[in-house]
């Protein structure tokens, strides 16, 4: 805009002035907008106080959360709060089974309250344990419990064990998960294995056995076949590794000879870690035959990727989803065997009232009855906890029907406990799963330095919780 | 018109009367005054008293869940403590010198300035650009306008999800949309080159709707006859645009950047949906940051001093803003 001169320039702007506080917003209406907008500022907000004392308990001191009995359970002796962080086909399950302790006898009432995710759940028994109102039994992954060991919150439940409930009629490798030292902390549930899933039409295609791999470098060797397929106008990836968990690089570091630590002393940036590290990084990058998948499973079901190493309990899913024959065999080894568990288990709490934790007890010993770990494993593709689950009717017929079912049942003797870093230190598995994803999303990072930074990371954690970590296991 | 000016005149009459009292000089007159003073806070009490009875509910609530939070995020960003065991431990400054050493501090730090740079210029313009279409007269304006505030309301979980979906490089519609050109997709959200970008376009995305109606608002409420104005100067339309609907559009983008900064600074739903912050860091922003160190590591220390650090920069950047404001924005 041109202006003729000065004074019109002048009387140009005052229009302007004058116009603009028409549009311009009021400090009220901009407080207005911005608080509709959601302006604020993010803390971490924290339950500051600590932990009541109830005096109605005799025994551990801490109260319990609410909880509702619905009338036909009312006025039982002894109410019990199971905290799950299972929602879905599990959460139904479980719900069932506790509903099937309660109708079974007369003096307690349990309720099965689902927090979340095991993320979740665990923050929020964080919170319970500051407000001092918990529940009593507590599902914890197992990567969870850990930290709750260290911090004392954990009730040792050797003593509780009985002619119904103990090591003899537990699946052994399961139980001992749980043992420190000679006391039980934490008792499997929910467990699972890895098993490494194929496509078993793109294998025949291909010309390949109809097996699994014995070795990574078999893998590897089928690869070459497999990459020479065309699916939907792209070459077939012979595999899938996922960003989400670090359980399938653990077996692999064992595999590669390797461990993640050794204790709480960190190994991640020596030997089979990295090797393991360096192998699948090559395998992405420069055989091009492997990536990182935001979702393994669905892309095996869709059939742009042959295999993928996945829990047991997404057999289920990937029967639904798949339009082909699904093969699992067991992880293949490198320079050894590894076969990690996972999945959660059940703690009782220590700060809650005597009677309560016996109450809890007698649901644990309900959930691991043969039928109801059955039942549980039919539901949900986690694996038969206790001995007996596998001959109960149902179950031995499915196994016998379903070779895959089976083979998740056949490799567990073969597992071996996770490495302590991992299971103690509360963002073990976080850092290790940030180190894995850079070192599968890039190329050009170098799995050497990736691992001594994760490592060095991992050793100030462990240095924090080192003292409450020899308290339980000694130097 | 005639409406306008007697409003401002009104204005103008009751801001003169109020300071009319004040105008006494010399002493005599000053002691008389406090004597006045006191028998107007006496007169007043009461009426004080009430005021702070009314007010004080808010106060208790905004006390409680505002201002002690932030003082207590304060001191536990001093502390070391896991939230479980009894107490926190006092450490001194040494959260804030792990945080502003580490080398992967500095990356997040990084990836903050530039999701938050992008997004918050990405914003602007796209938004503006959007409002100045929207503006036009053409055919189906209505339903346009809704589709394009849409996003603005659905959760970011929601949309997140749909992304995810988009991303994908095997089944997703960004493959579907490269594979004519001979391009392959990108692996978005798992290739650390990319996990960044794609978040910056999915709040670009979710956000931009918003922004192109407020705009809207403030395009529709301008003057025509400054417009009319300039025609008659023979101003082509970038001109115009540039010397009269910016300028007077600026009060509105000073709205627009200060909630972008904001939103954007404590980015979390559709990262923690899309990428959890990774792979590795690349997509690990403060606020997931202070998230990751509060609740996964159970390091309440670390995660409160990268609370405070967020809460010093929002201070500054709200601070810088308010300043600029007033001497540029506001043409009063």
């Amino acid at each position: 805009m041109r202006y003729r001169n000065r004074a019109q320039q002048a009387s140009r702007r005052d229009l302007i002035r004058r116009r603009s506080t028409l549009i311009q917003p009021s400090r009220r209406h901009f407080l207005g907008m911005a608080a509709a907008a959601g302006a604020g500022i993010p803390i971490l907000s924290s339950c500051a106080g600590g932990v009541s004392e109830d005096d109605d308990d005799s025994g551990g001191g801490m109260g319990q959360v609410d909880i509702s009995p619905p009338g036909k359970f009312s006025g039982r002796d002894i109410n019990i709060v199971m905290w799950s962080a299972m929602g879905g086909v599990g959460g139904e399950t479980l719900d069932a089974l506790v509903e099937e302790f309660n109708e079974s006898q007369e003096d307690i009432y349990a309720e099965v309250q689902f927090q979340g995710d095991y993320h979740e759940s665990s923050s929020k028994l964080t919170a319970a344990l500051q407000a001092g109102e918990i529940p009593d039994v507590m599902m914890l992954a197992d990567t969870f419990w850990g930290r709750y060991l260290l911090n004392d919150v954990l009730e040792p439940l050797t003593d509780y064990l009985d002619d119904e409930l103990n090591r003899d009629n537990y699946i052994d490798v399961l139980y001992d998960e749980g043992l420190v030292g000679e006391d039980l902390y934490w008792l499997s549930f929910g467990r699972s294995t890895p098993l490494f899933y194929y496509n078993k039409e793109l294998f025949a295609e291909a010309g390949l056995p109809d097996r699994g791999p014995e070795t990574w470098t078999e893998l590897r060797e089928w690869g070459a076949e497999l990459t020479q397929l065309q699916v939907q106008g792209k070459s077939l990836k012979a595999h899938a590794f996922t960003g989400g968990d670090d359980w399938q690089f653990m077996a692999a570091t064992w595999q590669f000879g390797g461990t993640l630590s050794d204790g709480l002393e960190v190994t991640i940036d020596s030997g089979g870690a990295v090797d393991a590290a360096e192998w699948h990084q090559r395998f992405i990058f420069e055989d091009d035959m492997a990536y990182l998948s935001q979702s393994p499973g669905e892309d095996f079901s869709a059939g742009v990727v042959a295999t993928f190493i996945g829990s047991t309990g997404a057999l289920g899913g990937v029967y639904e989803a798949a339009k082909f024959d699904v093969g699992t065999a067991f992880l293949p080894r490198e320079v050894a065997q590894g076969v990690p568990t996972g999945g959660n288990g059940f703690s009782i709490l220590k700060g809650a009232a005597q009677e309560r934790k016996d109450a809890a007890f007698e649901l644990l010993k309900f959930l691991s009855r043969p039928e109801n770990s059955a039942k549980w494993t039919l539901a949900t593709g986690y694996l038969p906890i206790v001995q007996g689950a596998a001959d109960e009717p149902e179950l031995a017929k499915k196994l016998d029907e379903d070779p895959n079912f089976s083979v998740a049942v056949e490799q567990l003797p073969d597992a071996q406990p996770s490495d302590a870093i991992r299971s103690y230190l509360p963002n073990g598995t976080d850092l290790i799963i940030a180190g894995i994803q850079q070192i599968y999303s890039s190329g050009s990072a170098d799995v050497q330095s990736v691992f001594s930074d994760v490592a060095e990371e991992l050793r100030q954690g462990a240095e924090d919780i080192a003292d409450d970590y020899e308290r339980y296991f000694g130097a | 018109m005639a409406s306008r000016t007697a409003s401002a005149a009104a204005h103008t009459t009751s801001g003169a009367a109020t300071p009319a009292s004040g105008s006494a000089s010399g002493g005599s007159v000053r002691t008389d005054l406090r004597g006045r003073r006191q028998r107007s806070w006496r007169r007043h009490r009461k009426e004080y008293l009430l005021f702070l009875l009314l007010l004080s509910p808010n106060l208790v609530l905004i006390g409680t869940f505002e201002y002690w939070p932030v003082i207590y995020n304060a001191y536990l960003s001093l502390t070391r403590w896991n939230m479980l065991s009894g107490v926190p431990e006092w450490v001194g400054l040494d959260n804030y010198q792990y945080l502003l050493t580490s080398s992967n501090f500095q990356q997040v730090m990084m990836n903050t300035l530039l999701f938050t740079g992008t997004v918050v210029i990405g914003s602007v313009v796209l938004g503006l650009a959007l409002a100045v279409l929207f503006n036009q007269r053409i055919k189906g304006r209505g339903l346009v306008r809704t589709a394009a505030f849409a996003p603005h309301i659905v959760s970011g979980a929601a949309v997140a999800t749909l992304w995810l979906f988009i991303f994908d490089p095997n089944y997703g519609l960004s493959r579907v949309l490269l594979d004519p050109f001979g391009v392959a997709s990108p692996r978005w959200v798992t290739d650390s080159d990319w996990a960044l970008v794609s978040l910056i376009i999915v709040y670009l995305w979710k956000g931009v709707g918003f922004i192109a109606i407020v705009y809207l608002a403030g395009l529709q409420s301008m003057p025509e006859d400054v417009y009319e104005a300039a025609k008659i100067d023979g101003a082509g339309s970038w001109t115009t645009f540039r010397r009269i609907t910016l300028p007077l559009l600026s009060p509105v983008t000073f709205f627009v950047m200060v909630i972008t900064i904001i939103g954007t600074f404590q980015a979390y739903d559709m990262i923690a949906v899309m990428t959890g912050g990774g792979p590795g860091n690349a997509t690990t922003t403060l606020s997931w940051y202070i998230y990751e160190q509060g609740f996964q590591a159970s390091n309440a220390g670390r995660g409160a001093a990268g609370a405070m650090i967020l809460f010093v920069i929002l201070l500054i950047v709200t601070g810088l803003q308010t300043k600029f404001v007033q001497r540029r924005v506001h043409y009063r």
